[in-house]
């Protein structure tokens, strides 16, 4: 098939982008940085080619469902959501720093579908109770929000590492932190993707709640992805009040990013290969 | 104890139900009370739950209500906590924000000065009515069209704009209230499930938390059965029912429900959530059974899990289970494969006085198979009819519109709260000593970065 051709291109392209930013670490020059967020948006187009490919696809197979159906599918639209919420970051606020996070998770993540034994790739028909749009709404919604969430990760990653260099660093060393933002600028951008993120997370649990209750007759039934989406949710929640309403910032919201990130991940895979539920399609 | 060491205590379990310091840790309490109800299984069998944990844990779990856990009552106690603490903290800030947004600061004074991060001052030679048109006109271009306060030997102009948008964060707290309200109105709806077989009217149902039978104040008739498949797989992709709903003798309403389509009738949602198959409208199943020594014949209709005598001697027969698509696994054990009618058979006991003597499976389609020369009855399916029935889920939840509503007010809300601001501008000129002193001041509660660059250009082209 050949969206499964073009996602391998973006895999490879993905993990040049990751080797690139690194080596930008050492070379920074005006030229260079162009010529990485041009292969960069390449790969993010053929990768919006290769979804859009597999989407026909399933048409012409006669299931006709958006590429959001199973482990595989998640994952390569997860990495695609990343990708553009990285790119948006970049251009916002000038800052190369966060590719060096974002491109090993979704360069991972884009293999680890592709390669492992547990992911299956084929494009499977959908069971009945997911023939539906909410399964879009809710489902984009969810991914750009852990998408957000994975930059706020990777800019508080980045900002405890300056944090820590910050007084006691060596000429050469200053000339490396040099290249990560101002501590300032990643704080802001911190909260800036997590408020973001939020928003997107109410929506998508929320859309989730309206499908539900379309599809089996109640809004919320704890099961264990639903829970796990709620805990992200509160841990997000108390990041945002310690910022506004108790004045944290820097280092302790840092933390609580981080926590929160910690959260996610378990929502998205934790809940799918180590507990069971309406949800566990994903461990097929 | 003293009554006012009581007071004392009261007075401060008050204070703290009331304070923001309390709901970081409310947060995080929640958070965790919510990842052991997903540790430990929730509402299993108790014979599931003594696979997994030791007899007295399962107890110690039983009693803590660790085993119901969302329904517990000190899980509730700490819903019950949060939305107080919700509610009293928004309501604290009221009256401040309420000051903010209707009495703002309109003129400069010094005091108010020292808290804005924004403060430019300078000198003008001259000031004349011209001159406050034209800065009028920069900050209206820049912010909104200001007020204009004039006193003797001082100018005031104000501008602000998204006052509101300091309301954002309690629209969300209020839509969290309104979210919990309506979860609480839950408790008077139901749910519970009704099988209908294709051609069968039902006007009852099973309600799920207690088995109990509830009658509707109308009935359903199930007009069809249809499932649907992806090409000619095994994989369904559709469920389909034709419903009509009777009231009183009369047709009222028809609707061809799905999966993801539900029929509504008076508040009463019907999801599809399963289907199978049953030997024939009443659930029985009638067998024939031949004598082999007389060739005598005899006709039984058996009832699924009960036995029938067989008139004039000792015999009975049971109907163990009846299966639709009958298939075997790989240790030989027989299971229904699918809900299809693909092959339907009946697993049925001879009993001697009330001994069982052997078993044997009947099937419709293959009438010979199984037939077995050393016993003493023969078996077959007589003009075997059997129906589809439709699984449906019947629910009422009254409060599901305020909980739609609430969240309409929380993402509302949120994005009010994270995405809009309140940005205030000041410029306030004195006369002194023949000169005019100026301030232009601003202010706003986010995104201060932007704000500063653009108060910046704003001095520029006002100097
Ligand atoms: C978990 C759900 C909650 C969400 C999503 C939420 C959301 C928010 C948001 C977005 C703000 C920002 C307002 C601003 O712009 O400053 C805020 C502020 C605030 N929240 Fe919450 N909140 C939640 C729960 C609570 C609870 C349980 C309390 C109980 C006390 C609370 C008390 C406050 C207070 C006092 C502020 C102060 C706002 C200010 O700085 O003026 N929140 N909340």
């Amino acid at each position: 098939m050949i969206s499964s051709k073009l996602l391998g291109i973006v895999t490879l392209t993905y993990l040049i982008c990751m080797v690139l930013y690194f080596t930008y670490l050492f070379f920074r020059n005006q030229k260079f940085s162009t010529v990485i967020t041009g292969i960069t948006i390449a790969g993010w187009v053929v990768h919006t080619l290769a979804l859009g490919m597999r989407w026909y696809e399933s048409y012409q197979l006669g299931y006709g469902h958006i590429p959001l159906s199973n482990m595989y599918e998640s994952l390569i639209s997860l990495s695609w959501t990343t990708v553009l919420i990285y790119l948006i970051i970049e251009f916002r606020y000038k800052i190369k720093a966060l590719g060096i996070f974002i491109f090993p998770i979704v360069s991972i993540a884009m293999a680890y579908a592709s390669l492992s034994p547990n992911i299956q790739d084929e494009i499977a028909p959908l069971v009945p109770a997911l023939h539906s749009n909410w399964l879009t709404y809710h489902v984009m919604t969810c991914f750009l929000a852990y998408s957000a969430f994975a930059i706020s990760f990777g800019a508080s990653i980045t900002y405890l590492i300056k944090f820590r260099k910050a007084d006691k660093s060596t000429p050469a060393e200053k000339d490396l932190s040099g290249f990560f933002p101002p501590l300032e600028s990643l704080d802001e951008i911190v909260y800036k993707t997590i408020a973001i993120g939020f928003l997107l997370l109410s929506i998508g649990i929320i859309t989730g709640a309206v499908w539900a209750n379309y599809a089996w007759g109640s809004y919320w039934s704890w099961d264990p992805k639903e829970t796990w989406s709620l805990i992200t949710w509160l841990v997000y929640a108390a990041f945002i009040h310690a910022r506004l309403t108790r004045g944290w910032r820097g280092r302790r919201t840092a933390i609580l990013s981080i926590i929160g990130f910690a959260a996610v991940l378990f929502t998205f895979l934790g809940v799918n290969f180590l507990l069971s539920g309406l949800h566990s399609y994903g461990s097929s | 104890m003293p009554a006012k060491a009581k007071k004392g205590i009261i007075h401060s379990v008050k204070d703290l139900l009331v304070s923001i310091k309390l709901t970081i840790p409310l947060l995080i309490i929640l958070s965790i009370v919510c990842l052991i109800g997903t540790l430990i299984p929730q509402n299993e069998s108790p014979e599931h739950y003594l696979k997994l944990y030791r007899e007295s844990t399962y107890n110690i779990l039983a009693t803590t209500g660790c085993l119901d856990l969302f329904h517990s009552w000190w899980f509730l106690l700490v819903m019950g906590i949060f939305t107080v603490n919700l509610i009293a903290c928004s309501l604290n800030r009221l009256p401040g924000v309420w000051r903010l947004i209707f009495h703002g600061k309109t003129i400069l004074d010094e005091h108010f000065l020292q808290g804005l991060s924004c403060v430019k001052k300078f000198t003008l030679k001259k000031f004349s009515p011209d001159q406050e048109t034209r800065f009028a006109h920069i900050i209206s271009d820049y912010l909104k069209k200001p007020t204009v306060i004039r006193q003797p030997g001082e100018w005031n102009l104000f501008s602000e704009s998204g006052h509101y948008t300091r309301l954002g964060f309690y629209l969300t707290h209020l839509g969290l209230v309104i979210i919990i309200a309506g979860a609480v109105c839950g408790i008077l709806g139901f749910q519970g499930y009704l099988q209908i077989t294709e051609g069968q009217t039902s006007d009852s149902f099973i309600l799920k938390n207690s088995n109990a039978i509830k009658h509707l104040d109308f009935s359903i008739r199930c007009d069809r059965f249809e499932v649907t498949y992806y090409g000619d797989s095994q994989m369904p992709k559709d469920y389909k029912s034709d419903l009509t709903v009777i009231e009183n003798g009369k047709e009222v309403l028809q609707k061809t429900i799905e999966v993801n389509d539900p029929l509504i009738y008076r508040g009463i949602y019907f999801y599809q959530s399963s289907y199978g198959a049953v030997p024939d409208e009443s659930g029985n199943v009638l067998i024939r059974v031949t004598h082999k020594n007389s060739g005598k014949q005899e006709e039984l209709n058996l009832k699924a899990g009960s036995s029938t005598r067989i008139a004039g001697t000792a015999y009975e027969i049971r109907l163990d289970q009846f299966l639709s698509d009958f298939s075997m696994d790989s240790q030989g054990k027989p299971f229904n494969r699918s809900s299809k009618l693909n092959n339907p058979a009946a697993h049925l006991t001879v009993l001697n006085q009330g001994k069982e003597e052997y078993s044997t499976w009947v099937f419709a389609k293959f009438p010979d198979f199984h037939k077995n020369e050393a016993q003493q009855f023969d078996f077959s399916f007589v003009n075997f009819s059997p129906k589809m029935y439709t699984g449906l889920q019947v629910t009422r939840d009254p409060g599901v519109w305020v909980v739609w509503a609430g969240c309409l007010f929380l993402v509302l809300g949120t994005y009010v709260a994270f995405f809009t601001s309140h940005r205030r501008i000041w410029l306030r000129i004195e006369e002194k000593g023949g000169e005019f002193k100026a301030v232009l001041a601003g202010s706003t509660n986010k995104n201060h970065a932007q704000f500063n660059r653009d108060f910046e250009t704003l001095f520029k082209s006002i100097k």
